[in-house]
C-alpha cells in the first residue's frame, strides 16, 4: 500500500511536468513548473541619442519630457514594448526634439528563448522611420 | 521487496517536524486564502462550496483535530480549487504555482502522521493515557510519506531549472527583462546590470539543480538548508511570489532527519531529549 501510493504519488509529481514541459503537450491538468515564464516578456530595451553639435550624446527621454520621477511617466515612456518596438516612444520624443535633431534609437527586444533581437537600429534618424519629418 | 526497501516503508519517527508544517501550511492557506473565500468575498460566493470546506477542514487541521483526516480534506479542497476552480472554471489566480505548492504539500502532509504532535489528536491520546495510568504515547509514527513532501520540493526545483535553462535565461535577458519591468524602464540602470544577471541567472540554475538533489539526498545540510532558505528568501524579496517561498521554507523542516528535529526541540526546551 504504502509503496503503491509512494511510486503513483512519484508518478504524478515527476511526469506530469515531463509531459508538459519535454514533451510539450499542452494537458492544461498536467502541472508544469514555469515560474515568470511568460512575465515581461515583451518589454525591450532601449538607448536613445541625439546630436549636439555634430556629436552623437545619449538622450534621457524623462528629462527632455521634463518628467522628474520616471516612475510616474505614461506607460509607453516607460517601456519599450515589442509589439511596436517602441515606436509611441519614440513619437513622443521626436515630438519635444529641436528641430531638426535627430534621434537616433536602438531597441532590443527578446527573440523566441535565445536572447536579444534589435528590432530598431541607431543608424538612421527614428523620427523619421516612424513618418515624423520635422 | 528488497530488506532495504522493506525498512524504509516501515521506518518510523518523531512527529514532530510534519505536524509543525501541518499547523505552518494551515496558517499559510488562511494567508492566501482567508480573505477570498470569506463570506464578503466575490470568490465565496462563486465557489462556496470550496470555501466552506476549506474553512472547516483547515481549521481543523490548524488545531489538528483529527489531523489526518482534516489535511486531506483541505487537499482535496485545495486540489478542487486547482482544478476545478482554476483549470475547468478559468478562475487563473487559482492556476499559480503557488497555489499549487500549497495544495500539493498538503495533500501530501495528510500521508503523513501530522496528528502526532502538536494537536488536539496528541492532547486526547495524553488525557487518555493518563486516565489509565500510563505514560504519554511516544510521537512516534511512520515516515516514508516525508518524501512526497521532499520529492515535491525537489521536482519544483528541478522542473523550474529545467525550463530556465535557455539562452535567453542563462545570458540574463529574462532577468533583465523581469527586473526592468518591475523595478524601473526600458533602461539598463548601469552599463554591467546584463553581465550581473547573467552570473544571477547561472546561480540561481545551477542552485536549482543542486537543490533539487541536495534536499533528496539530505546532504550535506549545513549547505543545503542556508542556501534553500536564502534562494526564497530572495525571491521572497525581490519578485512577487506570494507564498510560494514560505510555503517551501516549511517544508525544509522535513530535510533534517525527524528525530534530530524532536531532540532539538527538546533541548530548544531544556528537556533532556525523550
Amino acid at each position: 500500500m504504502r509503496l503503491g501510493v509512494l511510486t503513483l504519488a512519484f508518478a504524478y509529481i515527476w511526469g506530469t511536468p515531463f509531459v508538459r514541459q519535454v514533451m510539450k503537450v499542452h494537458q492544461p491538468y498536467a502541472r508544469m513548473w514555469v515560474m515568470f515564464g511568460g512575465y515581461a516578456r515583451d518589454t525591450c530595451l532601449v538607448e536613445l541619442e541625439t546630436e549636439v553639435d555634430g556629436q552623437r550624446t545619449p538622450l534621457d527621454r524623462f528629462e527632455l519630457l521634463s518628467i522628474p520621477d520616471p516612475s510616474k511617466a505614461p506607460h509607453s515612456l516607460r517601456f519599450a514594448e515589442r509589439q511596436n518596438a517602441g515606436e509611441p516612444m519614440i513619437r513622443s520624443v521626436c515630438r519635444r526634439l529641436p528641430d531638426g535633431a535627430p534621434l537616433y534609437a536602438e531597441v532590443r527586444c527578446l527573440a523566441g528563448d535565445e536572447g536579444w533581437k534589435v528590432m530598431r537600429r541607431a543608424d538612421e534618424d527614428a523620427c523619421a522611420a516612424v513618418g515624423l519629418k520635422r | 521487496m528488497s530488506p532495504q526497501l522493506r525498512a524504509f516503508l516501515l521506518r518510523e519517527g518523531s512527529t514532530r517536524a510534519v505536524s509543525l508544517v501541518r499547523i505552518l501550511l494551515a496558517l499559510l492557506l488562511w494567508t492566501r486564502f482567508g480573505q477570498e473565500f470569506a463570506a464578503f468575498h466575490l470568490v465565496a460566493e462563486r465557489f462556496p462550496v470550496i470555501a466552506a470546506c476549506f474553512w472547516v477542514s483547515t481549521t481543523l487541521m490548524l488545531v489538528g483535530y483529527r489531523a489526518r483526516a482534516a489535511t486531506l480534506a483541505a487537499g482535496i479542497t485545495m486540489f478542487a480549487a486547482v482544478f476545478w476552480a482554476g483549470v475547468h472554471q478559468g478562475h487563473s489566480p487559482y492556476e499559480h504555482h503557488h497555489v499549487y505548492m500549497l495544495a500539493a504539500a498538503t495533500m501530501w502532509t495528510s500521508f503523513t502522521p501530522c496528528g502526532g504532535s502538536y494537536s488536539v489528536d496528541r492532547w486526547l491520546a495524553v488525557r487518555a493515557a493518563e486516565a489509565d495510568g500510563k505514560p504519554a504515547p511516544p510521537e512516534q509514527g511512520p515516515t516514508w510519506a516525508t518524501w512526497l513532501l521532499l520529492g515535491q520540493l525537489s521536482a519544483s526545483y528541478f522542473w523550474s531549472a529545467w525550463d530556465k535553462s535557455t539562452p535567453a535565461f542563462l545570458s540574463g535577458v529574462r532577468l533583465v527583462q523581469i527586473f526592468v519591468t518591475k523595478y524601473g524602464t526600458s533602461d539598463l540602470p548601469f552599463d554591467a546590470f546584463q553581465t550581473v544577471c547573467a552570473a544571477a541567472a547561472w546561480m540561481t540554475v545551477l542552485g536549482e539543480y543542486a537543490l533539487a538533489a541536495g534536499v533528496l539526498v539530505r546532504w550535506p545540510l549545513r549547505i543545503v538548508v542556508p542556501a534553500g532558505l536564502l534562494l526564497h528568501a530572495l525571491l521572497y524579496l525581490l519578485i512577487p511570489v506570494s507564498t510560494f517561498s514560505a510555503t517551501c521554507m516549511a517544508l525544509y523542516l522535513l530535510v533534517f532527519d525527524p528525530d534530530d528535529v524532536h531532540a532539538f526541540l527538546d533541548r530548544l526546551q531544556g528537556h533532556a531529549p525523550s
